[in-house]
């Protein structure tokens, strides 16, 4: 069943029709505090969206994208900050359904991320930003990317000071792990 | 130290004359004290920003170089968003430094810099005394924790960084691209007492 699904996953651009289940998402418990992206506002989510549709890689240095597994969407995947002479990015990840956070669908928003980084956007390193309060990502982020730096007391909080840790994923690391993946299956 | 790095003879001659004098004071002045870009100044030291080094003069993790015109060189410094500390000469100056992507949510700033003829000893007088002044800097602008991302050959700025109370955070591997090829980053911070904790 799990592999019936993988086949039938794809990536594309942000439409319309997709403004509902972004706000559904983007509304979500704990969303608004774990996602600092500039182009993400949360007072204007109307724009927000049409930003998503219509942002051009090479003119914006961003790009919008919904993961979508069996004609379902599961994510979004927003690319900043492109950097074509560094050839990097900064990647904002949202895996959409709350029980998918923590498991195989994770893991499948994150490969279709370095899927369109280093396959299509000719993208060398990808790298993420993941506050020490996002246990859930955190989690995550440390299996499939490789932990750079942790910057100390970094966010200020009503509650004090938090950290906030930044992952990268370069492409030669992506397709290794690719590699590894077909040989085991 | 004196008052943004003027130099006493020089703040007493400025003090009955116009802005434009005082400006003009200043950067006559060759004393190793750190002064102000005003925006109307900041187009003299495009290029000095220009220059390919074996060193990168300035590091944004975020963006390629943002300054293809002397006028996006001025807007990209402005005083509100990127101020900007020359020692010497405008033109030709022995060294600057500049507080970057000023995050006031977080107090937060990025800490640039460079020495163009060779870093100062860590423990001699002039690298205290620009400790010293970018501390005082930080402090007006509210910053309790200064950032800085150096290229990992620049050994000499990492040494020096690190004895002004900077303490390594990590390593941004192949993260900037400079002189023909990519580089690793090493990330320093330094934070005031009250937010150590």
């Amino acid at each position: 069943m799990v592999k019936q699904g993988l086949e039938k996953i794809m990536v594309r651009r942000i439409v319309p029709d997709d403004r509902s289940i972004l706000r559904h998402w983007l509304n979500g418990p704990g969303v608004r505090q774990a996602i600092e992206d500039e182009h993400i506002d949360f007072s204007k989510l109307p724009e927000t969206m049409e930003w998503f549709e219509v942002s051009d890689p090479f003119c914006d240095r961003a790009l919008g994208l919904i993961v979508e597994v069996m004609d379902k969407p599961i994510g979004l995947i927003h690319f900043t900050c492109i950097n074509w002479v560094n050839r990097n990015a900064e990647v904002i990840v949202l895996v959409g359904p709350g029980e998918l956070r923590h498991s195989l669908g994770a893991a499948i928003v994150v490969e279709k991320v370095g899927h369109v980084a280093f396959r299509i956007l000719n993208l060398q390193k990808i790298y993420a930003f993941v506050y020490a309060s996002n246990q859930g990502a955190l989690s995550v982020f440390r299996k499939l990317m490789h932990e750079e730096a942790c910057l100390r007391n970094y966010v200020k909080s009503p509650l004090g000071f938090g950290d906030l840790y930044l992952f990268g994923l370069l492409a030669s690391e992506y397709f290794s792990t690719i590699e590894k993946f077909k040989e085991r299956h | 130290m004196s008052s943004h790095g003027i130099s006493a003879a020089s703040q007493t001659a400025a003090s009955d004359d116009n802005e434009t004098s005082i400006i003009k004071l200043r950067y006559r002045d060759d004393s190793d004290g750190f002064v102000p870009v005003s925006d109307a100044s900041a187009a003299s030291l495009y290029r000095q920003f220009l220059i390919l080094r074996a060193e990168p003069v300035f590091v944004d993790i975020f963006k390629p170089i943002a300054y293809h015109t002397e006028a996006q060189f001025v807007e990209y410094f402005s005083a509100a968003i990127r101020p900007l500390w020359v020692m010497g000469k405008l033109e030709v100056p022995t060294a600057y430094f500049c507080l970057h992507s000023l995050l006031h949510q977080h107090n937060i700033a990025n800490l640039d810099f460079a020495y163009f003829d060779g870093y100062p000893a860590h423990d001699s007088e002039v690298a205290i005394r620009f400790s010293n002044y970018v501390r005082d800097r930080a402090a007006e602008l509210n910053v309790t924790r200064l950032q800085s991302f150096v290229i990992a050959g620049s050994t000499e700025k990492i040494r020096l960084l690190e004895s002004f109370g900077f303490h390594q955070e990590g390593v941004l591997r192949e993260h900037y691209f400079h002189n023909g090829r990519l580089h690793d980053l090493v990330v320093h911070a330094w934070m005031a007492e009250s937010r150590r904790g």
